[in-house]
């Protein structure tokens, strides 16, 4: 810091000398990257939504859609970068993973006991103090990483299968026919929607708390001229909320009607006879 | 045998004073090292709220202010009981003091120009703010003041101070060694030479030695039942001075009572309540204090504003509550914003331990021990009487320019000033003094207190049968009803009686627990002896004192008496006696010739001598107190050394 | 009637070989209005002549009294009984070295973090006592006294995870110190000079915005607001743009 620090030289625990500036700024930079990660594959999730959601017209509406990426070269790139954020998040992000089980323990007790301490309190004093705030962010950590680790497992599989259809279309392999959506439903249907429900569930509630912590953390609203004020911490708690189970709800009516239990209930939307071709 | 560490000063007590001094003292190029029985923020100068006076003059209410308006206040303040010329050299200090904690970080609340609103004896009024001041330090109204001096930060005044001069300390990198109790004085009968000091974590005994020693102790206001003071303020600091037999303590029986102490607990608001605009009201919710003071109101000086209030509620106007009468304190017309940003740490106190929210509803309060202006009697530098190398300021001293009352937001400003000022003649003295470490007379006086302990721990001195809590309480009993805010001739000679019993009875402590470390009964029972030491002098000197004077006030001496009584009393305790030793000496030179005060109301005696045959005598008389002489004559060069008690890094 | 109160208290005397860490029940009558200050002094008093805990101010400024009460790190002295339930579990704060019973070492910890951020104004200016003081504006002012209130309870250290299990974490309110210097305008240290310090793993990027320092802090500190408006002004130097008045644009303060 200050004169005496100022590019002092430490060791970095790789073994390389470094001022401690770069330290910093290579500290900075990780940090940065975890969080433009996990926000773009937020943001991504959301559009893939849309996409795989299109089955809520039926499965016309699905195919065109899929086709559509794949022969404009959209569904390629895509796949490529997706994939490549999708382990440098996971590989920046989970440094902050506690190697320890003890830790992991340990900050799961502190969280619950924080969250679960008994006071009797009437709604109003708490108002007026704000005394014994309710706590759940440290537990909702900990839910973040098991998501995030089931996400890792259950995404991987995932990505395979999509990266093998897209493949075989892109290169001709087999019928080569990429993702279109009897074979979706033929994969939901055999079994899949398990795996696809517990993702679903997991992706959603990963993307939400790590939004709502990161609006928390970089103070976002601070600057937004719209709202005339900034986006408080409870703000961004309704937001996450409401988010979450909009999402939720849609990618559970999608799986639905992948695993055909209900017809899409979108089908009117698409003009009857396009599907004559 | 025991670990021994030497260095060139040793502050006992990190409050502010404490501080300020061994910030002076390392300025000055010695080796420094501060004990405190808790982390220096902790101590108790950071609860102070209200702020602390000096003549900036920057607001609308302070213009035209002076050093000599403050000086005058602050005489008047102390009913003519003061040191006047120590009052001067803290009047004309405390402006650089205030800018110098500017300058090392206190945020201070500070001027904004254009019309504001405030609450002015009640009635609201909106006042000019000079633009050109813009920026500068703000001031507020506090009791007993000609003008607006009291600089503060919102009501975290002495937390903002204590933590910049802390921020001080560190980064001078002097030692603060914690949870270290100083508890007796390595001395030679001329000179000190250290503490012994019990280590609160372990239990294990050290010696510091050191050139020059400086108690910075605090006040003893815990030997009072219902006190505002932290509950380590417990007078160990004047208790070891007391305990050489040698030093005298000053005007032990001056103890101010706060007028806004909260009923149960006994928390302080801060007198910035009443500057701000809050009222008090009786029982009918009646406003009762213009009445008695039609000019000051609610603002005169503590002294007056305690004793109209108990003088109300003994008229049958109190408030009746389970835990004893008491009066209100009246925010609500001061509105939300004022309490939950100005006055926001008394917003969370009235919520938090009462329960009451401020904003709509009343405080209940009563007067309640509030402020030690006695404590260790020191010369113009703050070097003790008796004993050469030994220092006291702050509020454990008797610098005294408080006299018989102190006024609001005058001490935290003393800390600093003494710290400062005292702290630089005190490093000069200790450069000056060549170091003898005598390991001998160290050792000795370890074993002492070695011994002492030992004797405790192996089931008891004495008869052992005496428990440490009931005796303490008992003390505190004592004092709380027979030495309060009204004080007479027959109750006082019982406490004197009563004090001496419990004293003679904590010969005979019987500890109740296994002795392991830092074992806290026993650590009480160490302080105990000290406690009631002081109480006696409180109460003996209050006995004797047959007058009323700012805070000492006796019913059946209901005048302050000028003939008589124009002294400072001084109490020793000689080894092995069981009460102190009262002597007295002349309050000082008096510039300022005893006056009225203009509230109060009492009536005086004038004094016989003229004042220039009084002055003739002051010196004379010190020095046959063992006051040491000071290291450069005071008065005229005032202002010079102003400048530069105000250097820090040299 | 009167609840019968049980204290489940930690004890554990870490100089004394002989003691093992355990809880140790008391038992006592509630009584109007108790606050857990005077409920440990009648244990203190009663049973336990013993037991160590510390107080100061018993007023809630001085931050000595810290503890965790039903798992949660708040100020003892403050804490009424009758806001919880009638089994009151207190234990020491986690993350500080252990004293004694409830009893932890929150100043060593409290030196060396000022120590670390240099907790003090750095300026090249040398203080004149003829001159006024240096002029500030009030809404500044204000601004670093609300980031001052920190009373170095230590409960946002208690009660961040990050801070538990990572012993070179500065923690919230060194990060809260930082932010204080940073808006003040008298200190000279420039937005560089702070990124070696808080733009780590130990400083603002190794907080993984747990918001347990927000939700405890006795002061209500506006902790979240602060550390956001650090991890902006870091991006900013980290991204070459770091503004030099940068100074006292800390965002609203809650
Ligand atoms: C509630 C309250 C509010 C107040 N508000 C104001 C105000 O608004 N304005 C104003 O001017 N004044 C105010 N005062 C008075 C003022 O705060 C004190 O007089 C002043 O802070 C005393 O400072 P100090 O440095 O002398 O002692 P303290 O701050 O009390 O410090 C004493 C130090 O000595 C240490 N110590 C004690 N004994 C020993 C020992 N045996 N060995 C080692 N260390 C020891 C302690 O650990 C502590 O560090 C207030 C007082 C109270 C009680
Ligand atoms: C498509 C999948 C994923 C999405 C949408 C996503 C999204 C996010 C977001 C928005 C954050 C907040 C970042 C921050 O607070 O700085 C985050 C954090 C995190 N993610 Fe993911 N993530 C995904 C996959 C994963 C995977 C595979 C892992 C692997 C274990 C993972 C582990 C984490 C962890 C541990 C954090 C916390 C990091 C921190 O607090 O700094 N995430 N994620
Ligand atoms: C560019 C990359 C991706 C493409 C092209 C893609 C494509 C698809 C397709 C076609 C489906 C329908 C099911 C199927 O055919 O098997 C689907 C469903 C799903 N995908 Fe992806 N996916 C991609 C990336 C991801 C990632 C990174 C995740 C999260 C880790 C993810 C999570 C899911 C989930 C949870 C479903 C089920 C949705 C629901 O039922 O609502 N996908 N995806
Ligand atoms: S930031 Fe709050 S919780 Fe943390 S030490 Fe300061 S006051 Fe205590
Ligand atoms: S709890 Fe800890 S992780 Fe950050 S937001 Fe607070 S410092
Ligand atoms: S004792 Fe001071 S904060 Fe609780």
């Amino acid at each position: 810091m200050s004169k005496a620090g100022k590019g002092k030289e430490i060791t970095h625990p790789e073994g390389e000398l470094v001022t401690s500036a770069e330290r910093a700024k290579r500290q900075w930079k990780l940090d940065a990257i975890s969080t433009g990660t996990g926000v773009f594959l937020a943001l991504f999730m959301w559009g893939h939504m849309f996409f795989v959601s299109s089955i809520l017209t039926g499965e016309r509406g699905f195919n065109w859609i899929s086709d559509l990426f794949e022969h404009y070269w959209l569904a390629q790139p895509t796949l490529v970068i997706v994939t490549i954020v999708f382990f440098v998040h996971f590989v920046t992000a989970s440094r902050k993973i506690p190697a320890k089980l003890a830790e992991r323990k340990r900050v799961k007790k502190l969280g619950d006991d924080i969250a679960g301490s008994e006071w009797n309190f009437s709604k109003e004093d708490r108002k007026e103090l704000e005394k014994v705030r309710p706590h759940k962010e440290t537990s909702l950590w900990i839910w973040q990483v098991r998501s995030g680790m089931i996400i890792l497992a259950l995404g991987s599989v995932h990505l395979f299968v999509v990266i093998a259809d897209v493949a075989q279309r892109t290169f001709n392999i087999g019928e080569g026919v990429g993702i279109n959506a009897t074979e979706t439903m033929e994969r939901v249907q055999g079994g899949m929607w398990i795996l696809y429900a517990i993702l679903l569930y997991a992706v959603e509630v990963h993307a939400g708390i790590g939004l709502y912590r990161v609006t928390v953390k970089w103070g976002l609203g601070a600057k937004i001229p719209i709202l005339g004020s900034r986006i408080t911490r409870s703000m961004a708690q309704k937001m996450e909320r409401i988010v979450l189970w909009f999402f939720l709800i849609i990618g559970f009516i999608t799986l639905l009607v992948m695993a055909g239990v209900i017809d899409p209930p979108l089908e009117f939307l698409l003009p009857a006879e396009s599907g004559a071709k | 045998m025991s670990e021994l560490i030497t260095t060139d000063v040793l502050v006992i007590g990190a409050g502010l004073a404490g501080e300020r001094a061994a910030i002076s003292a390392a300025a000055e190029g010695n080796d420094v090292v501060i004990l405190s029985l808790v982390p220096p923020r902790r101590s108790h100068s950071c609860a102070a709220q209200g702020g602390m006076q000096a003549a900036l003059g920057n607001c609308n209410k302070g213009a035209g202010d002076s050093e000599e308006l403050h000086w005058l206040d602050t005489v008047k303040g102390s009913d003519w009981g003061c040191d006047q010329e120590v009052a001067r050299i803290f009047a004309d200090t405390a402006p650089v003091a205030m800018r110098e904690m500017a300058h090392h970080g206190v945020p201070w609340t500070r001027v904004k120009g254009g019309p504001a609103d405030y609450f002015i004896k009640g009635k609201k009024v909106t006042l000019e703010e000079p633009r050109e001041n813009e920026g500068l330090i703000m001031h507020r109204d506090f009791g007993g003041v000609s003008r607006w001096r009291t600089c503060y930060t919102a009501d975290g005044t002495g937390h903002t101070v204590l933590y910049a001069m802390d921020n001080m300390v560190i980064e001078l990198g002097i030692s603060v060694h914690d949870r270290m109790e100083a508890i007796a004085l390595i001395h030679d009968g001329e000179k000190c030479h250290g503490a012994v000091v019990r280590c609160l974590r372990t239990g294990e005994l050290k010696n510091y030695v050191a050139k020059a020693t400086v108690i910075a102790t605090g006040g003893f206001g815990r030997v009072y039942k219902y006190s505002t003071n932290a509950i380590i303020n417990q007078g160990t600091g004047q208790s070891i001075a007391l305990d050489t037999g040698l030093v005298p303590l000053g005007n032990m029986e001056a103890v101010q009572f706060h007028p806004t102490g909260i009923v149960p607990t006994d928390i302080l608001v801060t007198e910035g309540c009443r500057g701000d605009g809050g009222l008090l009201l009786d029982v009918d919710e009646y406003r009762f204090m213009p009445d008695y003071e039609p000019d000051k109101q609610e603002l005169a000086s503590r002294d007056v504003v305690s004793r109209r209030m108990t003088e109300h509620i003994q008229k049958g106007k109190g408030v009746p509550s389970p835990d004893g009468e008491h009066l209100w304190l009246d925010l609500r017309h001061l509105g939300e914003d004022h309490l939950r940003t100005k006055l926001r740490e008394v917003y969370d106190i009235c919520m938090y331990f009462l329960g009451v929210n401020p904003i709509k509803e009343l405080v209940p309060v009563r007067p309640t021990q509030h402020y030690s202006m006695g404590g260790i009697r020191v010369n113009k530098d703050g070097h003790a009487y008796g004993l050469k190398g030994l220092w006291s300021v702050g509020e454990s001293a008797c610098w005294d320019m408080h006299g018989m009352n102190r006024l609001g937001g005058n001490s935290l400003a003393e800390t600093v000033v003494a710290g400062m000022f005292c702290g630089q003649r005190m490093g000069q003295w200790a450069k000056a003094q060549t170091h003898e470490v005598d390991k001998a007379l160290a050792d000795k006086a370890l074993n002492a207190q070695h011994e002492r302990i030992s004797s405790l721990i192996s089931g008891g001195i004495g008869e052992a049968n005496e428990n440490v809590d009931e005796l303490l309480i008992a003390a505190q009993e004592i004092l709380q009803d027979k030495v309060g805010i009204f004080r007479k001739g027959e109750e006082l000679e019982q406490a004197v009686v009563e004090l001496r019993e419990i004293y003679r009875r904590s010969g005979n402590l019987k500890m109740r627990s296994a002795f392991k470390g830092a074992n806290p009964e026993l650590a009480a029972a160490i302080r105990l002896p000290g406690m009631l030491k002081l109480a006696l002098c409180v109460a003996k000197g209050a006995l004797l004192r047959t007058e009323s004077r700012g805070g000492h006030s006796r019913e059946d001496y209901p005048e302050r008496n000028d003939r008589d009584w124009l002294k400072r009393t001084l109490a020793r305790w000689p080894i092995g006696a069981d009460e102190p030793d009262i002597s007295y000496e002349p309050v000082g030179l008096l510039e300022s010739p005893p006056g009225q005060r203009g509230y109060g109301g009492a009536e005086n005696i004038a004094m016989e001598q003229s004042v220039e045959d009084y002055n003739a005598t002051v010196e004379s008389e010190w020095i046959k107190q063992g006051w040491h002489p000071t290291a450069t004559p005071l008065g005229t060069e005032l202002k010079e050394m102003v400048e530069y008690a105000s250097t820090k890094k040299s | 009637m009167a609840r019968q109160l049980t204290l489940r208290i930690f004890r554990y005397d870490p100089l004394d070989p002989e003691s093992k860490p355990c809880f140790v029940d008391y038992e006592m009558e509630e009584t109007p209005r108790l606050n857990l200050f005077v409920a440990l002094h009648r244990i203190r008093e009663n049973q336990a002549p013993d037991l160590q805990f510390d107080f100061v101010c018993r007023a809630g400024v001085c931050g000595s009294c810290g503890m965790m009460i039903n798992g949660r790190p708040t100020l003892a002295c403050r804490t009424l009984t009758a806001e919880l339930p009638e089994l009151i579990t207190l234990a020491p704060m986690p993350a500080f070295k252990l004293i004694g019973d409830l009893s932890v070492d929150t100043g060593t910890w409290f030196r060396g973090m000022s120590e670390r951020v240099e907790s003090w104004i750095h300026t090249q200016k040398e203080f004149d006592p003829t001159a006024e003081e240096e002029r500030m504006d009030d809404e500044t002012a204000e601004k670093i006294y609300e980031l001052d209130r920190c009373i170095e309870c230590g409960c946002c250290v208690a009660g961040c995870a990050t801070a538990n299990i990572r012993e070179d974490f500065l923690g919230a309110t060194a990060l809260n110190r930082i932010g204080r210097f940073m808006i003040d305008p008298r200190d000279e240290r420039s937005s560089e000079d702070w990124f070696e310090l808080v733009s780590t793993d130990e400083g603002v990027f190794g907080c993984m915005g747990l918001m347990g320092c927000d939700d405890v802090c006795p002061k209500e500190l506006p902790l979240l607001d602060v550390f956001a408006y650090m991890r902006r002004r870091m991006s900013q130097v980290a991204a070459g743009k770091a503004k030099p008045d940068a100074g006292t644009s800390l965002p609203v303060i809650s």
